[in-house]
C-alpha cells in the first residue's frame, strides 16, 4: 500500500451524503465546456498531421503520387475540413499559449515576469515564425 | 414595503432526509446584503436549524465556501446584489460529502493535506549539536532574499476555503486525488530554500492520485479567491516529477 492510500481512502464517511457527478458534468458550465474544445482540438491535428504524413509520403514515392495527393487537398469536403482543423489549432494555439506563463513562469531579480508580457511574447514569436514559413513556401 | 429576494438552500438532515432537499426562503433584499448576511438572516429569523460553517466575515478564514448558483464561492465576499432579481441557490461545496446542510465533510482533505508534508523540513531540525558548531550554517538555514521568496510567495496565500476542490471535476470523478489545494501547498514548501523535504513530498506526489489525475482544466485557478494558481503549481509539479522519475529510471 502506498503511502497516500494509507490516509487517503477516497471512502464516505458514515452519516454523510455523496453526491453523484453526472456523466454530463462537462455541459454544466461554460468554463468546462470550452476545456473539452481544447482537449477536441487534439483530434482535428491528429487528423491534419495524418494528411500531412500522407502528401510526405506521396511526394516520398513519386510525383504521380504526389500530384493525385494535391488533388484530392481542392475537394471541397478537405477544404472544410482544413479551415476547421485551422480554427482548432488556433483554439488550440491560443490555451496553449494562454497556459505558459502559469508552467513556466519567468523571474526577473525579485520580480516576476508579468503573464500578459509571456503570451504577447509567444504570440509575436508564432506570427514571425509563420511569416518566414509562407514567404520561404513562396506565398 | 421592502422587496423580497428568493434563496433556496439545500438541506441535508441525516435523521429526517433520505436526499437532500431544496427549501426556499423569501428575505428583504439589501444591496449591501452577502450571502453570509442572509444565511445569518434565515438562521436569526426563519429556520434556526439551518446549519453553516462561518467565522471571520472577510475573506481569510476559508470557512465559508459553498456553491452559489452552482459557482463555488465565499458566501461573506458574495453578493445577493449580483442575483437580485433573480433566485440565489445556495448548495454545500461539489466533491465534497455532505455533513449536513451545508457543512461538508473536509476530513479527507485533512488527510490529504498532511500527507504532502505542509511544514518546513528542514535538515538542521533535531540536531542542536551540529547548529552549535556551526552558528554560520544555523544561519544560512533561515535566511531568504526577496528574489527567493517570489518564487512561491503566491501560494501561501492559500487560506484552505476547498472552493478549488469544488472546481475540479477530476476531484468528482476520483475522491482519492490530492487535489488543487493541498498539491500548491506541497509546491509552496517544495520552493521554499529552508526547506529540505522536497524529495519526500515529490515522492508522494508522483503517486497514482498525486498530480497526475489534474487533466489542467484550470477552473481551479479561476475560481481561487487568494489568486494562488493552483493550476499552475500543479503543472510546474508535473514537470518537476517527471524529472524525478527519470532520475530515478537513471
Amino acid at each position: 500500500m502506498s503511502s497516500i492510500e494509507k490516509v487517503n481512502s477516497g471512502k464516505q464517511r458514515s452519516g454523510t451524503y455523496r453526491r453523484d457527478m453526472k456523466r454530463t458534468w462537462w455541459t454544466e458550465i461554460p468554463f468546462y465546456r470550452w476545456y473539452m474544445l481544447r482537449e477536441a482540438t487534439a483530434i482535428f491535428t491528429l487528423l491534419y498531421s495524418i494528411n500531412l504524413l500522407l502528401g510526405l509520403r506521396a511526394l516520398a514515392t513519386d510525383k504521380a503520387h504526389f500530384l493525385a495527393w494535391a488533388s484530392t487537398q481542392s475537394h471541397p469536403f478537405m477544404i472544410i475540413f482544413a479551415i476547421v482543423s485551422f480554427l482548432m489549432v488556433g483554439y488550440h494555439c491560443y490555451t496553449w499559449f494562454d497556459a505558459t506563463p502559469k508552467v513556466m513562469p519567468l523571474q526577473i531579480g525579485d520580480k516576476k515576469v508579468p503573464a500578459r508580457q509571456i503570451i504577447l511574447g509567444h504570440w509575436g514569436a508564432a506570427i514571425v515564425l509563420a511569416i518566414i514559413v509562407l514567404v520561404l513556401a513562396g506565398i | 414595503m421592502s422587496e423580497i429576494i428568493i434563496v433556496e438552500v439545500l438541506r441535508y438532515r441525516r435523521e429526517q432526509d433520505e436526499h437532500p432537499v431544496w427549501q426556499s426562503y423569501e428575505v428583504p433584499y439589501k444591496d449591501d446584503l452577502s450571502i453570509l448576511e442572509t444565511l445569518n438572516y434565515i438562521k436569526d429569523n426563519l429556520d434556526s436549524s439551518l446549519s453553516y460553517r462561518w467565522s471571520c466575515r472577510m475573506a481569510v478564514c476559508g470557512s465559508c465556501g459553498m456553491m452559489v448558483n452552482d459557482t463555488p464561492k465565499l458566501a461573506c465576499e458574495t453578493f445577493l446584489r449580483d442575483y437580485y432579481p433573480g433566485k440565489v441557490r445556495i448548495e454545500a461545496l461539489k466533491n465534497f460529502d455532505i455533513e449536513r446542510d451545508l457543512v461538508v465533510d473536509i476530513e479527507p482533505f485533512m488527510e490529504k493535506f498532511v500527507s504532502i508534508k505542509p511544514y518546513v523540513i528542514n535538515a538542521m531540525t533535531g540536531k542542536k549539536e551540529a547548529i552549535k558548531a556551526n552558528a554560520d550554517a544555523e544561519h544560512k538555514s533561515t535566511t531568504q532574499t526577496p528574489a527567493q521568496l517570489v518564487k512561491f510567495k503566491q501560494y501561501t496565500m492559500c487560506i484552505n476555503c476547498l472552493l478549488c476542490y469544488a472546481a475540479c471535476p477530476q476531484m468528482g470523478l476520483n475522491p482519492k486525488f490530492l487535489g488543487p489545494a493541498a498539491l500548491s501547498m506541497a509546491q509552496r514548501y517544495n520552493k521554499d530554500t529552508r526547506d529540505s523535504g522536497k524529495a519526500e513530498r515529490i515522492a508522494v506526489m508522483n503517486e497514482k492520485d498525486g498530480i497526475w489525475p489534474c487533466t489542467f482544466v484550470g477552473y481551479c485557478s479561476q475560481v481561487c479567491p487568494k489568486s494562488v494558481d493552483p493550476a499552475g503549481a500543479i503543472q510546474q509539479a508535473k514537470l518537476e516529477g517527471t524529472i524525478a522519475m527519470g532520475l530515478k529510471g537513471i
